[in-house]
Order: C-alpha cells, then structure tokens, then sequence
C-alpha cells in the first residue's frame, strides 16, 4: 500500500513537472524554462546542503528541487495567474530578471545546478567542509552573474542591431 | 544510521537524474543551434521598460496597440486573437523593422512586436516568431499598459 502511495505521488510530481514544462514550451518560452528551473533546483539543492551541514538532519532531495524551482518561478506564475508583468523587483526572486542578461545565461544554470548537486552529495555524505565551501560557491556563481548582467533596455537603441544574431 | 544511509543515497540518485536530464536538455539546446542568450537575453522578458516616441507608429484610436515586424503580410490566423480593446497593426516595413530595434523580423523573417500604449509610447519590444500563437502573453501586458500602469 505505502510503496503504491509512494508511486503515485513520484507520477503525479513527474506529471506536473511535464505540465510545466510544456507550458513554458506553449508559450515560447522554453529558453526561460530552461534559466528558471536549473537555477531553482541548483540553489535549493545548495541551500538544503547548508540546512544539512548546520542541522546534520537529512532534506530530502525533492523538497529542495520543488522549493527552489517554486522560489524561482513566483514571477512567472504571477504573470500567469493573476496577470503581472515583469518587473525589476522581481529580482528577489534567484534573480529571475537579471540572470536573462547576464553572461552565458544557460551555461550559468547548468553550472549551479551541476554545482548544487554536487553540494547536495557531499553534504549527504558527511562532507561538510566541501559541501559549505562548494554550497558558497554556487549560490555565489548565480549572485554573481546576476551582478554582472547589463541593464534592461529603458530605450530601442539599447537593444542588439546584430542581424547574424540568432534569436530563438 | 543505515536508514539514513540508504535514504542519502536515494535521494543522490534522484538528483543525479534530475543533473542527466538537465545536461541532456542544455546539450540539446546548444546542439539545434540556440544562443546562451538569445537576443542578447531580451527576448520574450514580459517587462515594461520603455516609454519612447517613434515616429511611424500610432496607437489604434488611442487604445493599448501591438505593431508585429515580420516579413510577409499574410497575417498568420492568430490561435486566440486579441481581445477588442486592443488595436493590432502588421507591418513589412524594413525601415520601420530597423527603427523599433527588429531588424531580423523583415530580414530573415524572425517576427517580433512592439506595444504601444493609448498615447502611442513604445512600451515594450521583443522578437516572438510564434507571437500568433501567444495572445495570452499579449494581452497580459497590453492590459497592464491600458490600465495606465507600468
């Protein structure tokens, strides 16, 4: 019965995460799926590793996975549900408007993701002086390029006239 | 301890799926020809941040107004159109194309819009190829610009 309820619940999540993803897709905007969900996963997975380094009690993998991915997320699902654009402010949010601008966006969320990962493992494991210090290091990584994104554009002269840019 | 053993390395293994997945996505990514940033990082950002004149563009009897930039005037039949309120202009100018920061959308066809607000104020500029397809998005922010907001 237990291992059924335990089944049904990873089908519902794994449901849901799909929902979510193709909703993204639907919109178009399966590049900000991308940022969005690898940030919230590698941040919660580092700062879960922090609560088991401090605590020494386990978190469990998918409670950090969701809750960063939900912190991550709060500025989308705004404009979904209750129709609010983005704002600057919305940075709180693991730098939801920043990280678009900064350098190499995906590349940085793979990053803290692979990063928290790792964190997550060794802090698992009883490795807590690598986990602290790789924890740091990840969330620093997304603090850092969002401190180095540019401006959003407060002019159309602002914005790339590149034309060999590829866009999409 | 062997208990938590046992959970530490289960709950490992779901996150080393969950990093497999997310390196076979980016890879994928990558590998059909995407930027890191596409455009520079500013497509599709669903913010407010302009307020600028430009001339040739009019908002349609001073309602909240999307001006698309695309390179064929057969207007594709939007999948949800936008609602009444809202004026919708299409457009294959070039030189217009190039004044609203879209280049690509008369060139090679990458479609992008701008919305205006009732005083015809550029408020928000963006390449969205799929843009029929998104009126939900649209609407979102040409509602926001009709409440006098942003």
């Amino acid at each position: 019965m237990r291992r059924a309820a335990v089944l049904a619940a990873w089908a519902g999540l794994l449901s849901l995460q799909l929902v979510v993803a193709l909703t993204y897709r639907s919109y178009g905007t399966w590049w900000h799926w991308l940022l969005h969900q690898l940030i919230g996963w590698g941040v919660g997975l580092s700062v879960a590793a922090l609560v088991i380094v401090a605590t020494r009690r386990h978190v469990p993998a998918v409670l950090a996975l969701v809750g960063g991915q939900l912190v991550s997320i709060v500025p989308d699902l705004a404009f979904r549900f209750l129709r609010m654009p983005h704002e600057r402010s919305m940075d709180l949010w693991l730098g939801h408007i920043s990280i678009h601008t900064g350098p190499s966006p995906v590349v940085v969320a793979l990053a803290a993701l692979l990063l928290g990962g790792w964190v997550y493992a060794a802090a698992s494991f009883a490795r807590r002086r690598a986990a602290t210090a790789m924890a740091v290091i990840g969330v620093s990584l997304v603090a850092a390029a969002c401190l180095l994104a540019r401006d959003v554009p407060t002019s159309l002269s602002d914005y790339p006239l590149d034309t060999a840019r590829v866009v999409r | 301890m062997a208990e938590h053993s046992s959970r530490a390395r289960r709950d490992v293994a779901v996150v080393a799926a969950v990093q497999a997945v997310a390196v076979a996505l980016v890879a994928g990514w990558f590998a059909t020809g995407h930027a890191s940033a596409p455009d520079d990082g500013l497509v599709q950002l669903d913010l407010l941040s302009l307020s600028e004149r430009v001339p040739g563009v009019t908002a349609v009897d001073g309602r909240p107004t999307m001006v698309v930039l695309t390179c064929t005037d057969l207007l594709p039949v939007p999948a949800r159109e936008l609602g009444p309120a809202y004026g919708l202009v299409v457009s294959t100018d070039p030189q217009l194309a190039r004044r609203l920061s879209l280049p690509l959308a008369t060139s090679e066809c990458q479609a992008g819009y701008v919305l205006l607000d009732g005083d015809s104020l550029v408020r928000y500029r963006t390449y969205d190829p799929g843009w029929a397809d998104h009126a939900f998005e649209q609407e979102v922010l040409l509602e926001h610009l009709e409440g006098g907001h942003g």
